[in-house]
This record gives structure tokens, C-alpha cells and sequence, in this order.
């Protein structure tokens, strides 16, 4: 018999089970990552803390499943992403996670609305496209970018760059957003505007929002700090 | 947003560097369709030609040994309804009557206005006159002739007997015919009119019928019938109604008691004569002979007819004389009597015989019964015995008066009869053995049965389709569409690895936009058709573009063929010409390989993960891996053991020339790999140079691709070139093209005297086709020399490439009775399709099919264009063709110049027809060397661009070396040494695989090729690739080269 009184755990969004990762060559190897074991809430804000080369970037790829482990397992809302093909891994990086780069890697060529919009290309057939503007309009306006949607990114200011593709890891609403320094090239006012930015997004979207950043300003709006050290991750102490 | 959009939107942004990919297509879709379109404009120029020179003619009859009715014409035009023209259609020499220029080898043409109508044209002739005749626009210029000028013509005069035969009579008949230019026939008035598939028009001169019948003696005949008829069966079945006894040269005449047939030809043909004595029950045969001498003891009389008949049932021993002889000799019966005579033996020899018979009886000599002696030429006509010319040897003086008064009372009488079999024995040759057949009945009544007994078609008047025939030789002419594709082989693929070497550094401009959209969740085959779909709308638009502009490669092309290389075509005009079927092939060969091309340089894409695509940018080639290193060195050792192999099995065949070659190249290419592989690992050497050539190996697939287009460039270039051969080299050499022999004459009138076989070697020849290199068209029936072999084996004349027995094996019979033939290999290989030991079909001058196997090919020669058989064999296939007309020359005596110039000879030096022959080759080879110079260019030219590229990519790099105190030329040099160790590497393998390639067939008898050229080229295009990265590094290094370390 059932007991109904105990609800069911739900499973944390993220998990990390004993994850390595090594770089090898032919004349040595070095671990980047050692047995990193770590559960990512639904809705939760954290912010990777760590001096260059710690594998802050790293660990935010095997998160984003831009890379894999080296051992150990990455479970996605319960499933191994190890058991997923190439076309898997590319459907759960498109529909269910945001990804924010430092360099914003905007589309030189397309307009600010169509950069945003590039992401529902890999699945056109799984939303109307009218949708999709909709919703990438919607979201130009809450960034402030509404009048520049038509605009390419060399018309754009770094910090509207990077907004553009704030937006653009959220069109599909996936419910994990990866930044990887996402203010490490912008000026102070438009590093702390983004900051505001992605703070009210995960706020009102709810989404589990993961920064990696040298910032501790950036990271102290996220609600749990965590930092590499020798490849192991730790409670931040400041 | 949607896909196309995106693709759009990319497209145009990256106009500029999409613009190399898109010429890179253009062209090579403008060479593939230009190159077809070649084909095309050829092919149709050549059934232009071809039916030009025919008009509205689709089967003809002749020329062939008959001498037909002119009214034969009439008669078949109006049972097929279609219109006819009768010809006299002969060779001769026109001249200008100050002797200041003359023309061989002329087509002399008798015709009528029926003539003109069938070539579409108004009648040239009318109101010319007698003496009037047009000229061809070929020959008119050649002679430079007005209306109005005076000419010269010389013809043969036609002898029905075989001047090779016994007792045919003078042999030098020739006729010298005095004219005035009245026209000049231009394509338009039927002036290229030619029985004969060659793009070349024959000179001629027209004159009318009636003039010429009346110059060479045959009153109301000709010798071609050309006809509007559609099938030549048709044709031939309206012959079979309308022919007569005269049409064949065959005379039925009332003799008392019956009729006798008989031939002007002497001898009545054997064929014929089966069939004439099957006709009635009652035929008997004639053989009546010439013998110099009957001699009984010492009592002779000379030159007397002796007849031997079916009738005489005696032993074969004994004949019977009448009592003029008997008186004579004073013979009577049981005496042995002796018969002197000339029989014909090789090469026209008259060799004396001597036979015994003993005397059965004695004859009444009751009068003159001349009717036994067939109409001898030279004889026949003969008033008294000094104007007898019978073509033999003949001691006037031996004739007595009694003979004299014999002749004036009794003519030809034969003097003596003897059994026919016996005759036979002693005096029948090739030309048959009977001289006329009697019957006991009357002409009236014989006349039909030998028409139904004698089939026209089987004696030889027969109808062949021209038309088709020239059709057929022009559609199986040489492909210039595939010559010129093949031509411009390396300048597509040059063209295409442009485009794809391009394609491949704007995907590597565009790596981060990889990375990023396999961060956002496209499967990387998803990736990879959005940038393969950029790259074939590219292509595909270059393609289009290409098609369009192939129209003017085509024409620039057939350009170049009438003027640089018009040696390949033998002076022909094409116009340009397309079907659509060859424009959308081009489009799609051209589309195909473009797309092929952007498939292998994108199929790599979005294999390596987003993160590090995104991280590395362009950056992302790296050196060769050991397993690679490890993969290369295997394939490098099995391709030279393949090459090797190749060279050792395979000898000098064309075929094991390109596999040793390409295996060759193959084994560089993949020893460059390692080579690569260890620079890059190199540590030991240092220096500017170290480490620029280091360099090279950071990207190897851009570096390998740069040494593969150079090396294969050079390997055809260099290999193709160095069969340019010299025809001067070993000229004198009997195992030279030249046979070792100084001149080849050809004269215009047979020459029937027996010439020293010290001097020369004399040729029999059956006109054909010309299946030279010369003659565009497929040769249909080809042209036949007759030759007797042991004078070239002697001489140990040609080199043979095939065939062990050399000229002795055109003595060898063959199991299947084929004719055994030997050719040159540009007349079996090229000109006829066809290898030794193979069969080919050709018919005899009686319209009779026969088969010739190819026994022997000697190496090219100035005997292209024809096969050669043995004299015997000739003369079995074409009996009517007496006397040489070609003759290969040592050296002449003062006598024997004379008597060939006499006869019209045209000398050319062996050295200068074996140029002219070899000037195709040598064509072909300048057009491949342009064409494969224009893509080594085009290849250089991409080594320019990796230049650009590489210099481009590592300026920071470039700058750092500045700020670490390297001089500007230090760096330069650093960038120049590592890109001609590139050019150092391709042209070495090309040449080198080019050079061991060739090797065996340099080393080959026959083959004079000289290194100069090819060194020459290999030199020119090191110092041009050299000369494209010098200039391709000093604009990438001007300017402010440190401003790129700031930008760091």
C-alpha cells in the first residue's frame, strides 16, 4: 500500500555524480575536474566562483552537454545524459537549456529579432513561428531592445549584444540558463545592468540559473555561491 | 526566421568571400559545357561537310573498274523517280601553261547540268564552251586562277585491260586536255563535292561530259552515277532492270553459225565468265593468246595468235596449226612444235615461257576468221604489223614480209588451236582465263539469258549509300568534346579545388558560428546542411553562370582551331554549334562535380565539439596525428610498389603510364604527409627557414592540397609534353617514322615500268578513306597500299610495336582466310579503332565484302593513313588498280626522276610528312599544355591565396616575431621559405613521377622526345609559384604589421 501522505521526491533539475574530467596528450594529462558531486534545484540561482583555468568554463560545458565527462555521470531532470544519442543531446540542449558565452557570438549577418529567433530553427516544426516572434519580441522588449530588433549586432553596443543573447538562450523557456562570464567583457554599467537583467529574469521566469564569473558582485545576486578549488567544488568563502 | 532565410541572409553577407566559390563553379561548369559544346560544333561541321560535298546524293555508283552507259542514268531515274547524275569522275594535273604552278592529285569531274541540280546549284557550265571549265574555290586559289585563264589538265586515259596485264598495250596513254577557267564553284555551287569522308575538300575541276568523254575516248560513258534514291537496294534493284552488256564492258555480236560475248578488257572476268558460260547449254570458251615465236627446229615464225578452245577434244599435248604455219615451219602432223609467250609475273615482270606441243593435225586455211582474236589493245586496230603495240617487248625486226602480207589478208587468225584446258594452263592470270565465250545460237536470242544469268550488283555496279556512310563518318568522327574535356582536365579539377579550398576557409571564417549553433541545439548533421546548403546555391549559381559562359569557351576554342592549333584539325573551319542535351549535360557534370567538390570540403564540419569550436575560432587544423603519420607511410609504400609494378607489367601502354603515374603521385602526396608530420614534431634544427618549413605542417590538409594540385599539374604537363616529338631526330634511321627513307612521292598517271628496287619502294594504292590523323571523320573503307614486304624487311624498315613476325607476316595466310594488313598505330589505333590481331570489314573494288586482320603495327610513320598489304593480296582485292602511285625513295637516279616526274610525281621529304602527321599530335599537346597551363596558373594562383591566407591567420604571430626584434625580411623569408618548400614539394613529385612514368616509353625504339621542353616547364612553373607567394607574402606583410599585436 501506498503512502499517500509522503509525496514523491521530485528529482533536482541537475545532478552531478563523481564527475572527472581530464585533458590528455601524448606527453601527460591534467585533471581539471575531481569527482564532482553536486544537485541542482528546480528554480535555484548559483554563481561558479574561481580564479582562470580552475574549470569553472568547463564545468559549465559538461552542464550544457557541450562536453562530456571524463568519468562520472551528468543526470538532466533524472536521465543520464550518457545514454542519450548525438541527436538527443542536441534536442535537451535546444529545448531545455539557455546558454549565455561571454563573447555573445551573434550572428553577424541576421538582425537582432532573426539572432534570436536562431534557436527555434533547429526544431521549426515544434512551434508555429508566429509563436516564436511572439515571444522573441515579447522578450526584446523586456530587455529594452524592442526598437532594435531590425538592427544587425554591429550596430548594437556590447551590452545590448549580450542582452540580444540573453534572450536569445531564453526564447525556447528552457528552464536551465548557463552563463559563462556572461559580463566578463562589458563595461561596469552594462556588466551591473546585465547582472539586473538576468536576476529579474530568473526571478519572474523561474528559472535554475548557473553563473560562472570572476564578478563576486554578479555572484553575490545569485542565491548560492559555490567555487573551484583542485578540480573539487566547495562552498564559497569569502 | 526560417532555413532559407538564413541561408540567404549568410549568402549575402558573405558576398565577397563566396565570390571565389562561385568563379570556381563557373568555371569549371564554362570548361565542361564549353568543352562538350566543342563536340558538338565539330560534329556538326563535319556533317555539314559532309553532306556539302554530296548535295542531295544518297547512294552512288563507282568509281569503281567499268566504264558504264551514260544513258544507264536515264533509265534508273525514271524507275526510282528520283533524279540521277552521270559522271566521268578521273585524277589528274592541272597546270598553268607557263608551267608556274601546278596542282597533283586533282579530281577531274565531267559533268552535266544533272550534276549541278543535284548539288542544288545553277549550271557553272552553261555557255562555257568546249574548252571551258569551272574550278573549285579550293583549287582556284591554290593555282590563283581568273576566269578567263588558261589551264592544263592531264589525265589518264582509261584502258579497260588492266595495264598491269599481258598484252594491255602502251602504258604511258595520258591525255592533255587545254581549258579555260569559266567559273568557280564556291561551297554554295556544289564546289566541295567529294565521294570521300574527309573535311578537307578535294581540288577540283569540273568540265562537261561530253568534252571529257570525247578526250579519254569513251564516247557516251561514265564511270559514277550518283542518285536521289533513298535505299540503295532500291537503287540496285532498278539497276538490275536497266542494265545491258555494254555497262560491263561485255560486246555479244552475230558471228556465223552463233554469237559470241566478249570484252574490251581482253580478258573476261572470271566471275562474269562463270556466270556467261552457265547461261546456255551450248557455251564453249576462248582463250586466244599472243605468242612471240612458234618454232619447229630451226624454222620460226613470230608473233602469231594461237587460240585454245573448248572444242579441240584432244590430248592436252597437241594442237592443231593451219597451213599457212604448217607451210612455214613446214611442219606436218607428229612434229613437235614449240610455243614461245610472255606471261606476267610479279611486279609486272614479263618472264618468256617456252611450251611443246606436238602437231595433231593440219588446218585449211579457207580465209580470214580474225573473230578468235580478242580486241588487244594496240593490236586490234593495227593496219599492218609496224603499228602493232601490243605493251610487250617485241623484236620489229623478226617481222618478215610474209608475215606483213599474213596480217594484211588474214589479221588475227589464229595460226594454231589448242585444247582449252591446255590454254588455260599456260596463259590464264588474275584477269581471267577466257577471251570469249561462243554460242551456237544467235545474239537475239543469248541476250536475255545472260542477263538473267549475270547479277550486275555481284560483277560490281552497285549502288553504296554515301550519304550514310558520311553521315557515319562524321558521327564516329574524332570527340572533340571529349578530347577538349580531357584536355581540360587538370584546368576543372584546378578549378574545383580552388573552389573547394575556398568553400573550406569561409566555413573556417565562420567556425564560432559552428560552435555557436551546436550550442543552441542543432545536431551537427543539421549544421552541416545548412553550410552544405550555402555552398551548392553557390555552386549551383556558379554553374548556371558556367553554362552560359561555356558558349564562349567553346567559341574561344574553336577559335583557337582554326588559327594556333589548326594544325589538330588540318586546316577545317567549324562554327560553333549546341544542342541543348549538351548544355544540360554540361550543367549537370558541371553541377556535379561543384557540388561534390563543396560536399568534401563541408562534410568535415561540426565534427569537433561546440565548446571548442567556439573557443579555437579559425584556429582549429592541427598537425598530423601518428596514426595518420602511420597511415600515410603505408599507403605511400603500397602505391610505389603499385607504380613499380605498373612500369614492370605493363610496358609502354598508355594505360600503365597513368596508373604508374598516378600511383606515383599518390606515393608523394602520402610521403609529404609524413614528411609534414615529422616537421611538426621536429625539434632539432632551428633557424628562420626551420621554422617557417615547420609551419607548413600546421595545417597539412591546406598544405597537402597545395602540393597535390602543383605535383599533378606538373606530372601531365611534363609527362604529355615530352611526347612532343622532333621529326628531324634520327630521321635517317630506318627504325625512325622516316623508315630511313628521304622522300615519299606520289604521283598523279600509275607509273607500269618496273623501277630499281635500289632505289625505292614502289606502292600500289587503293584510294579510301584516309584514316590518318589527318582526316577527322571515322574512316569508312579505308585506303590499301600494296607493298612486297621483303623490300622493307630488307631494308629493316619501321619499328614494329606489335606483331613478331614483322613485314613477313603479311605472307602468312590467316586460319579464317582474312587478309593479313599492317598499319601504323595512328591508322589502326586512332583512325580505325582497332588493334592487332583485330578484324575489320572492307569491301573490293567488285563491291565484294572481304575481311583484313590487322597482323602488324609499327610505330606512327609516314605511312599513315593507310593499310598495307602484300603486293599478291592487293592485287587478288582490287585487280583493276595497275601500276604504282607511291613509291617510299632512298635515292634516285637521274633516269628513274625523270620517269616519275614524267608521270606527274609531287616529292615530299619523309622527315616533312611525318611532321605534318606528327604536327596533330603535337597540336593536341600544345592544347593540353595551354589548357594545363592555364590550370597550373589557376593552381599557383590558389598557392597565392593559402599564401594570403596563412600570413593573414598569423599576423599576430607575425608581429610578435617583429616585437621580439626579427627584422621585416627575417619574417618575410620565414613566411616565403615555408611556402616553397610546398612548390619545392609538388613540382618535384610531379616531375619526378612524371619522369619515372615516361621512362620506359622514352627509352622505346621509334620515340624521340627531347628533355628540354618539360625541364623548361618544370622551371617556368617553380619560378611562377615562387613568384605568386613572394607577392601573395609582401601584401600580406605591408603595413603596420605590429598594429596586429595591439589588436591582440
Amino acid at each position: 500500500m501506498v503512502d499517500m501522505s509522503t509525496p514523491t521526491p521530485t528529482p533536482p533539475l541537475l545532478e552531478l555524480r563523481n564527475v572527472c574530467k581530464s585533458y590528455r596528450w601524448d606527453g601527460g594529462a591534467v585533471d581539471v575536474l575531481k569527482n564532482v558531486s553536486h544537485a541542482f534545484t528546480r528554480g535555484e540561482s548559483l554563481a561558479l566562483l574561481g580564479p582562470s583555468g580552475c574549470g569553472k568554463s568547463t564545468l559549465l560545458q559538461l552542464i550544457g552537454t557541450l562536453d562530456q565527462p571524463t568519468s562520472g555521470q551528468v543526470l538532466f531532470e533524472g536521465v543520464d545524459l550518457q545514454t542519450l544519442d548525438e541527436r538527443g543531446i542536441a534536442r535537451l540542449r535546444n529545448r531545455r537549456i539557455g546558454f549565455v558565452f561571454q563573447l555573445h557570438h551573434l550572428l553577424p549577418q541576421c538582425t537582432v529579432l532573426e539572432n534570436v529567433l536562431l534557436p527555434t530553427l533547429a526544431e521549426p516544426q515544434s512551434r508555429p513561428g508566429t509563436e516564436c516572434t511572439r515571444r522573441a519580441e515579447y522578450l526584446l522588449d523586456r530587455v529594452g531592445l524592442a526598437d532594435r530588433r531590425h538592427h544587425r549586432p554591429g550596430q548594437l553596443s556590447g551590452g545590448e549584444r549580450q542582452r540580444t543573447a540573453l534572450v536569445r538562450a531564453l526564447i525556447n523557456e528552457p528552464p536551465l540558463l548557463l552563463a559563462d562570464e556572461p559580463t566578463g567583457s562589458l563595461d561596469r554599467a552594462s556588466a551591473e545592468s546585465l547582472a539586473d537583467l538576468l536576476a529579474e529574469l530568473h526571478r519572474d521566469n523561474g528559472v535554475t540559473l548557473v553563473v560562472a564569473t570572476h564578478s563576486l558582485e554578479l555572484a553575490r545576486r545569485m542565491s548560492r555561491i559555490v567555487q573551484i578549488r583542485d578540480g573539487a567544488l566547495e562552498p564559497f568563502r569569502a | 526566421m526560417t532555413l532559407a532565410r538564413y541561408i540567404l541572409r549568410s549568402l549575402v553577407f558573405y558576398r565577397r568571400t563566396h565570390l571565389g566559390v562561385f568563379l570556381g563553379a563557373l568555371l569549371a561548369a564554362a570548361i565542361l559545357t564549353g568543352s562538350l559544346s566543342v563536340g558538338d560544333s565539330v560534329r556538326y561541321s563535319l556533317r555539314q561537310i559532309a553532306l556539302a560535298r554530296l548535295g542531295a546524293t544518297r547512294v552512288a555508283l563507282g568509281p569503281g573498274e567499268h566504264f558504264f552507259r551514260e544513258q544507264l542514268a536515264a533509265k534508273i531515274a525514271a524507275q526510282t523517280h528520283a533524279a540521277t547524275a552521270p559522271l566521268l569522275l578521273l585524277r589528274g594535273t592541272v597546270a598553268l601553261p607557263d608551267a608556274s604552278a601546278r596542282a597533283e592529285n586533282v579530281q577531274i569531274v565531267g559533268v552535266d547540268e544533272r550534276f549541278w541540280n543535284m548539288g542544288g546549284s545553277a549550271d557553272l557550265l552553261f555557255g562555257a564552251g568546249e574548252d571551258g571549265f569551272a574550278a573549285n574555290d579550293r583549287l582556284a586559289e591554290r593555282l590563283r586562277l581568273a576566269p578567263g585563264d588558261p589551264v592544263i589538265v592531264r589525265v589518264e586515259e582509261p584502258s579497260a585491260l588492266s595495264r598491269d596485264a599481258p598484252l594491255s598495250g602502251a602504258s604511258d596513254a595520258s591525255v592533255a586536255i587545254r581549258l579555260r577557267l569559266h567559273a568557280v564553284a564556291g561551297p554554295k555551287q556544289f564546289g566541295r563535292f567529294g565521294l570521300q569522308s574527309n573535311q578537307v575538300p578535294p581540288l577540283t575541276i569540273f568540265l562537261p561530259l561530253g568534252v571529257l568523254q570525247k578526250q579519254i575516248k569513251k564516247p557516251g560513258c561514265a564511270n559514277v552515277l550518283l542518285a536521289q534514291t533513298i535505299e540503295a537496294t532500291t537503287a540496285n534493284a532498278a539497276l538490275r532492270k536497266a542494265w545491258t552488256l555494254a555497262d560491263l564492258n561485255l560486246e555479244l555480236r552475230d558471228l556465223p553459225g552463233g554469237a559470241e560475248l566478249r570484252t574490251e578488257r581482253v580478258f573476261l572476268e572470271p566471275g562474269l565468265a562463270a556466270a556467261a558460260l552457265k547461261a546456255a547449254p551450248d557455251a564453249r570458251g576462248v582463250l586466244t593468246y599472243l605468242v612471240n615465236e612458234i618454232r619447229l627446229g630451226e624454222r620460226a615464225t613470230p608473233y602469231s595468235m594461237v587460240t585454245a578452245v573448248d572444242s579441240a577434244e584432244w590430248p592436252g599435248n597437241e594442237l592443231a596449226i593451219n597451213a599457212w604455219l604448217a607451210e612455214d615451219l613446214g611442219a606436218k602432223p607428229g612434229d613437235a612444235v614449240s610455243l614461245r609467250y610472255y606471261v606476267a609475273a610479279a611486279n609486272r615482270q614479263l618472264v618468256e615461257k617456252t611450251s611443246t606441243f606436238k602437231v595433231r593435225s593440219l588446218l585449211p586455211l579457207e580465209g580470214p576468221d580474225a573473230s578468235w582474236m580478242p580486241p588487244f589493245p594496240g593490236l586490234a586496230d593495227a593496219e599492218n604489223c609496224r603499228e602493232w603495240e601490243p605493251g610487250i617487248p617485241m623484236d620489229m625486226s623478226r617481222i618478215r614480209p610474209k608475215d606483213e602480207q599474213y596480217w594484211k589478208a588474214f589479221r588475227g587468225t589464229p595460226k594454231a588451236f589448242l585444247p582449252l584446258k591446255a590454254g588455260q594452263a599456260i596463259w590464264a592470270n588474275r584477269f581471267g582465263d577466257l577471251t570469249a565465250i561462243r554460242y551456237t545460237q544467235k545474239a537475239d536470242a543469248i541476250e536475255g539469258m545472260l542477263r538473267n544469268a549475270i547479277d550486275p550488283i555481284k560483277a560490281g555496279l552497285s549502288f553504296q549509300p554515301v550519304r550514310e556512310l558520311a553521315l557515319q563518318a562524321s558521327a564516329g568522327a574524332q570527340d572533340f568534346g571529349q578530347l577538349f574535356v580531357g584536355f581540360s582536365f587538370f584546368l576543372v579539377i584546378a578549378a574545383l579545388l580552388l573552389m573547394a579550398m575556398l568553400f573550406v576557409f569561409s566555413l573556417q571564417q565562420r567556425t564560432t558560428e559552428t560552435g555557436l549553433l551546436l550550442a543552441l541545439g542543432f545536431s551537427a548533421r543539421r549544421v552541416r546542411r545548412f553550410l552544405l546548403w550555402e555552398g551548392f546555391l553557390i555552386a549551383g549559381l556558379g554553374t548556371l553562370a558556367g553554362t552560359a559562359a561555356g558558349c564562349l569557351y567553346a567559341r574561344l576554342a574553336l577559335h583557337g582551331l582554326s588559327t594556333v592549333w589548326h594544325r589538330a584539325v588540318h586546316f577545317s573551319e567549324f562554327s560553333y554549334h549546341s544542342q541543348w542535351g549538351t548544355l544540360v549535360i554540361g550543367c549537370l557534370a558541371g553541377l556535379g562535380a561543384a557540388l561534390l567538390a563543396t560536399w568534401i570540403a563541408g562534410r568535415g564540419q561540426a565534427r569537433r565539439p561546440a565548446a571548442e569550436l567556439l573557443a579555437s575560432g579559425a584556429e582549429m587544423e592541427s598537425a598530423p596525428t601518428t596514426r595518420g603519420e602511420r597511415w600515410s607511410r603505408l599507403l605511400g609504400f603500397l602505391a610505389l610498389a603499385g607504380a613499380l609494378a605498373a612500369l614492370a607489367l605493363g610496358g609502354r601502354s598508355a594505360d600503365a603510364f597513368f596508373s604508374a603515374g598516378a600511383l606515383l603521385l599518390c606515393a608523394g602526396i602520402a610521403g609529404c604527409h609524413t614528411l609534414l608530420a615529422k616537421l611538426a614534431r621536429s625539434t632539432s634544427r632551428s633557424g628562420i627557414a626551420a621554422i617557417g618549413m615547420r609551419g607548413a605542417a600546421r595545417r597539412p590538409g591546406r598544405s597537402l592540397t597545395t602540393i597535390a594540385v602543383l605535383a599533378s599539374g606538373v606530372f601531365m604537363v611534363v609527362a604529355v609534353g615530352a611526347f612532343r616529338a622532333d621529326p628531324l631526330a634520327h630521321a635517317q634511321e630506318r627504325g625512325s617514322g622516316t623508315g630511313g627513307f628521304s622522300a615519299y612521292g606520289q604521283v598523279t598517271l600509275p607509273v607500269y615500268a618496273s623501277l630499281p628496287e635500289s632505289e625505292l619502294v614502289a606502292l600500289r594504292v587503293q584510294a579510301g578513306d584516309d584514316a590518318s590523323c589527318l582526316n577527322l571523320n571515322r574512316a569508312q573503307q579505308p585506303s590499301f597500299l600494296g607493298v612486297r614486304p621483303e623490300q622493307l624487311a630488307t631494308r629493316k624498315a619501321f619499328t614494329f610495336i606489335a606483331g613478331a613476325l614483322g613485314w613477313e607476316a603479311l605472307h602468312q595466310p590467316q586460319p579464317d582466310g582474312a587478309v593479313p594488313a599492317i598499319g601504323d598505330e595512328a591508322t589502326t589505333r586512332w583512325g580505325l579503332g582497332k588493334s592487332a590481331g583485330e578484324t575489320l570489314s572492307c569491301t573490293d573494288e567488285r563491291g565484294n565484302p572481304f575481311r583484313v586482320r590487322i597482323v602488324g603495327v609499327i610505330a606512327n610513320s609516314i605511312l599513315q593513313g593507310s593499310l598495307l598489304l602484300s603486293d599478291d593480296d592487293f592485287v587478288k582485292r582490287f585487280p583493276s588498280q595497275a601500276g604504282n602511285r607511291a613509291f617510299l625513295i632512298d635515292n634516285l637516279s637521274n633516269n628513274t626522276d625523270e620517269l616519275l616526274k614524267s608521270h606527274g610525281v609531287e616529292f615530299v621529304p619523309a622527315w616533312r610528312r611525318l611532321a605534318e602527321f606528327q604536327s596533330v599530335e603535337s597540336s593536341y599537346i600544345e592544347i593540353f599544355e595551354a589548357l594545363g597551363g592555364l590550370g597550373l596558373l589557376l593552381g599557383s594562383a590558389g598557392l597565392g591565396i593559402v599564401v594570403l591566407r596563412n600570413v593573414s591567420e598569423r599576423r599576430g604571430e607575425l608581429a610578435l616575431l617583429l616585437a621580439l626584434g626579427f627584422s621585416p625580411r627575417a619574417v618575410r623569408w620565414l613566411v616565403l621559405s615555408e611556402h616553397w618548400l610546398l612548390i619545392a614539394l609538388g613540382v618535384g613529385i610531379g616531375g619526378l613521377s612524371a619522369a619515372t612514368a615516361i621512362l620506359p616509353s622514352m627509352l622505346s625504339p621509334g620515340i624521340h622526345a627531347s628533355p628540354i621542353g618539360p625541364l623548361a616547364t618544370l622551371g617556368l612553373l617553380a619560378l611562377l609559384g615562387g613568384v605568386w607567394s613572394w607577392l601573395a607574402a609582401w601584401l600580406a606583410l605591408r603595413g603596420p604589421l605590429l598594429d596586429a599585436l595591439r589588436n591582440e
